[in-house]
Order: C-alpha cells, then structure tokens, then sequence
C-alpha cells in the first residue's frame, strides 16, 4: 500500500488562492510529517496528480475556500459540496476531480479523502497571503498533522 | 420580440454566453457576449525587452501556454532575423502536438461528450459509463508528459528559449515517450469508435470560409508562414506580415473579444479548417477514420470540427511518435541558442494553436524592447463565425422549442471549443 499522501492545492501567484500550496511547502519540511506522508503541491489541476493519487489509502487536500466565513477559518470535511454544473471545465474544480477520479480509476474506490480547507477573503494577483491567512498556515499545517 | 438568453455558457473555457433576438420566426440579432475583462498583456509587454516578452505572454492561457510561448518567441525571431535549427523546430512542433493532444482529448471526452449523450456535465457521464472518460483522461495525460518532457514542464515551458531550445530531453526520457505514445496508438480506433457512435447533429448548415497555416509538410502546427483562406473551392493566401488583411478586426459592443472578418466574411479556424486547408495529409488511417466519421470535406457543419478534432487526436499521436522516432534515429546534437542581435523592427508569426491560428506580432526599438504588441487568438478570429452559425441553426430549427434551440446553440459554441479569456485583448473604443 502506498504511504498516505498530503496534497496543497492551488496558485501561489494568486494570493490566498496559494493558502493550500504554502500548507503543503510547510509540512514537507516536516520530518515528522514526512516519515508517515508523501507531501506535493499539486498546482490548480487536480487531474495532473491522478497518478499520484492512484491506490492511496488515505488522501488529505489541503485547500482555500472562498465562501463568506471569517478569513482564516480552518474547516475539515470529508465530502465538500459538490456543484454537479461543469462550468469553466477545462479546469474542474479539485472536488469535481476527485469525483471524477472515484468514477474512472478502480483504484480510488476505497480511498478516504479528507479536505482541509483554509478560508479566504478574496483572491487576486498579488503573489501574497493576507495577514490573517498566512496565520492560519501553521494551523492548517498541524490540523493536517494531527490527521496523519 | 423572443429572446433565446444563455446567460453562461458551460464547459467553455473562461465566461460568455449567447443571446438571439427574434421577431416571429425572423432571427433580428446574433450576440456571442463575451464578458471577460479585458487582459491588458498586450500593454504589460510594452517597453519590456525582447527576453522576457514570450515568458509574460505565455500566461494569457494556461491551455495554450505551448502555442503562446512558441507564437511569442518565433514572432520576436522574425522581428531579428534569427532562424532556429531543424532540430530546434521539431521538438517545438512537438511540444504543439503534446498541448493539442491535451487540449483535443479535454475538449471531446469532458466538455463535448456529455451534450451527445445527454448528460450534464463529465462527471456525470464517468458514474455510467467510465470508459470514454477514462480515455479521455488518458490522452489528456499523455499530451501533459509530452509538454513536461519536451518543454521542461506542464504549463509554460521553460525549454522555450529565444533562437534554440533551453535542455534537450534525454535519451531515457524520450524512449519512454515513445512507449507511453505507442500505447496511445492503439487508443486511436477506440477515439473514433467513440465519435462514430454519437447521434448525428445535423442541426445547422452553412456554407463556411476556411483559415488556417498552409504548411510546408502537409502537416505543421509551428513551421509555415502562410494562411490559406478556402471558401467554396476559391483560396486565398495570406502572409503573416500582412496578417491584419487576414483579421480585419472591430469592435462590437457585445463582446470585449474583437470580432474579424476577411472580405467582410466571417471565418472559421481551428481543426476543420486545418484540415480543410491541408487535405493532402488525410491518407491511409486518416482517410479511413474519416470516412467512418463520415466527414466530407469540405464540410458545411461547424458540428463537425468534433470530428475534426477527432482525426486530429490520432494524427497528433502518430505525428509526435514520429518525431521522436526522428530525434532517436538522427541523436540529439547539443545545440546551443543562436545569440541574440536585436534590432528595431516588426516581426509576425502564425502558428496552429489547438483552437486554431494563433498571431503574434511585436515592433521593437532598437535595444530590443517592445513599442507595441498584438495578440490575435483563435477564438476572436471565430467570433464573428460563431454569430453566423448561431444564426443559421435557429433559422433552420422547424421546432421553435427554445430548449431545443438553446441545447444547440450551446452545442455549436461548444464545438468550436471557444477558449474565452484568451479572446479577449485589448479594447480601443473609437
């Protein structure tokens, strides 16, 4: 079986959008997190890490969530709400993904995904996290932690 | 009055939607509403120098970052004078095949499939029938490891380097190239099984002008510098310096994507044009896949450029495995990158993006910053196109159910594979 794995989804370059990409830069640098975890920053394409992904036990996706809450909120879910429309498809969103993931690779039928998402105000090009979501980083990081 | 209002078009790339007025039967107006904002990257360049134009310029799409960066960097080549090597055009050819296959296999299997099979989205199709989507998906990631092999990485390729190539891939690495590509070979009669099945869509008619790269090979996406217009047996041919002939762009005030006509006629690019224009390469399996699509050419069916796009996927497939069976063969030099002189000037270059012709043109001072620049992508060369065939499938649609008709209209937008956020460019308002 394949070690459990730790997936930062998101752009770096879009501000909060890279919360989930700095979680995971974190945590690789965490020997204590990569004894028991493989740990990558898998960009906004999900399906890019499919291979990745293939016959993991456990998988934990570490994302920003814009929705409204506090800036800075850590939420863990284990199935996001899904929006069945495919809109802007040529890049689905991450759960959209893992849904299309579980229905096309026998390999990921067993497969328990845990999300970790961090919350954010807004998104914009600026190469940099707010204040209150760069904070919560090491949170997010020791939630993730305390998963594994 | 009635109005047919799709107020966003789904699995598209970026945000548009389409609106068609009517009085009575009589369809009085035709919009593709782009709404994107616009990008501004022509501006972003301004005064930048000749080396970092193609990195920006890479990033007005993450789908097209090939055709982009290879668009970018030729058109600043031509601005110099500077002629790549051989060696240096076939792995850029071959970084266009990886981002067509991606493109190609996103486009039929995600985002075209579900409106034949009448499902609402992908995800939806693999929950009943896996099997497609999974093909899908498997060419999507062969196109992705022919981009991260040859161009460096997956999205914006560092290997694109300004007069050569940055790091030649390795022996080891092609070799698996070639075994992942050998593999898809086989995928190429499932491909066209698949699109054979689907339930004809003969809901729109027109006769249509053709665009695309007249290729010096019979079947290039990077090398050419010729557009050939085909309509109604009549070709013109236009050069990429004088590509403003060919784009004639406006603006309307529906869309911030610019709207081309040649002649005053809208035109069509991307695969059926391609293979409107370059009939010749459509032999031995091609021909014989055609003919089971039952595709003629040339067509009268925007519809059909799905099964353009089909052809495409399996010649794209055999293309690349025949440029790594080249490199093999011949060894790979170490080539080092031709230096850079720059000088004022203009320079153009034409390519064949996934969606279509793909124009870069940028005039340079004399140290070799950039005065001005202009990005003219497929989907703005398709808008006006789009409009037409809008047009024509309400007028010829006997049912005047609206569902009906927006499913279609839907259906044809969606076979252009429109990509919306790169069609936007720069808006001047006279």
């Amino acid at each position: 079986m394949k070690p459990r794995l730790v997936l930062g989804l998101g752009n770096p370059l879009m501000g909060d959008d890279g919360a989930g990409a700095r979680v995971a830069e974190m945590l690789a640098a965490d020997s204590a997190v990569t004894d028991r975890a493989e740990v990558f920053t898998a960009g906004t394409d999900l399906l890019r890490s499919m291979e990745r992904i293939d016959g993991r036990e456990r998988v934990i996706l570490v994302d920003a969530v814009e929705c409204g809450d506090e800036p800075g909120r850590i939420s863990v879910l284990d199935e996001p709400l899904l929006d069945q429309r495919q809109g802007d498809a040529h890049s689905l969103s991450a759960a959209q993904a893992v849904e299309l993931m579980r229905h096309t690779m026998p390999g990921l039928r067993e497969t328990k995904f845990t999300w970790v998402l961090v919350h954010v105000a807004s998104v914009r090009a600026n190469g940099v996290l707010s204040a209150k979501v760069a904070a919560a980083v090491p949170v997010a990081a020791a939630v993730v932690k305390g998963l594994l | 009055m009635s109005t047919i209002r799709i107020e966003h078009l789904a699995r598209v790339e970026g945000h548009g939607g389409i609106t068609v007025e009517l009085e009575g039967d009589t369809v009085t107006n035709v919009h593709f509403d782009v709404f994107e904002g616009a990008r501004l990257l022509e501006s972003l360049v301004r005064g930048k120098r000749y080396d970092e134009v193609a990195p920006i310029l890479s990033r007005v799409c993450a789908i097209c970052s090939v055709a982009h960066s290879l668009t970018s960097l030729k058109a600043t080549e031509n601005a110099f004078g500077i002629r790549v090597s051989p060696q240096t055009e076939l792995l850029r050819e071959l970084m266009f095949r990886g981002e067509s296959i991606e493109s190609h296999a996103l486009h039929l299997f995600l985002l075209a499939l579900p409106d034949y099979l009448n499902y609402p989205s992908a995800i939806a199709v693999a929950a009943d029938k896996p099997a497609p989507v999974l093909l899908g998906l498997r060419l999507k990631k062969l196109g992705n490891q022919i981009q991260e092999t040859i161009g460096g990485r997956a999205i914006h390729p560092v290997n694109a380097v300004m007069g050569g190539f940055g790091k030649a891939p390795p022996v080891e690495e092609l070799i698996a190239l070639r075994s992942s590509l050998m593999q898809a070979v086989a995928d190429g009669d499932s491909v066209i099984d698949l699109i054979a099945s689907l339930p004809a869509t003969d809901f729109c008619h027109s006769d249509t002008l053709y665009a695309a790269l007249r290729s010096p090979n019979l079947d290039a996406y990077y090398a050419g510098d010729e557009v050939m217009v085909v309509s109604n047996g009549n070709r013109a041919i236009v050069n990429a310096a004088d590509y403003r002939s060919l784009t004639n762009e406006k603006t309307v005030p529906h869309s911030t994507a610019k709207h081309s006509t040649f002649r005053g006629s809208p035109f069509m690019v991307g695969s059926l044009a391609r293979l409107t224009v370059n009939p010749r390469r459509l032999t031995g399996k091609l021909a014989v896949a055609m003919k089971r699509l039952k595709l003629q050419l040339p067509a009268d069916n925007p519809m059909d450029n799905n099964k353009a796009q089909a052809l495409e996927l399996i010649n794209d497939v055999e293309r690349a495995l025949e440029i790594i069976e080249q490199l093999l063969r011949d060894g790979i030099k170490d080539e080092r990158a031709i230096p850079v002189q720059p000088r004022a000037g203009t320079g153009s270059a034409i390519t064949e993006a996934p969606r279509g012709l793909l124009i870069h043109s940028y005039t340079y001072d004399d140290e070799g910053r950039i005065m001005s620049a202009d990005v003219v992508t497929p989907t703005a060369l398709n808008a006006a196109s789009m409009e037409l065939h809008f047009r024509r499938a309400v007028e010829q649609c006997a049912d005047r159910d609206e569902a009906i008709m927006a499913k279609r209209l839907q259906m044809i937008a969606r076979a252009y594979d429109p990509c919306i956020s790169c069609s936007v460019h720069l808006v001047r308002k006279r």
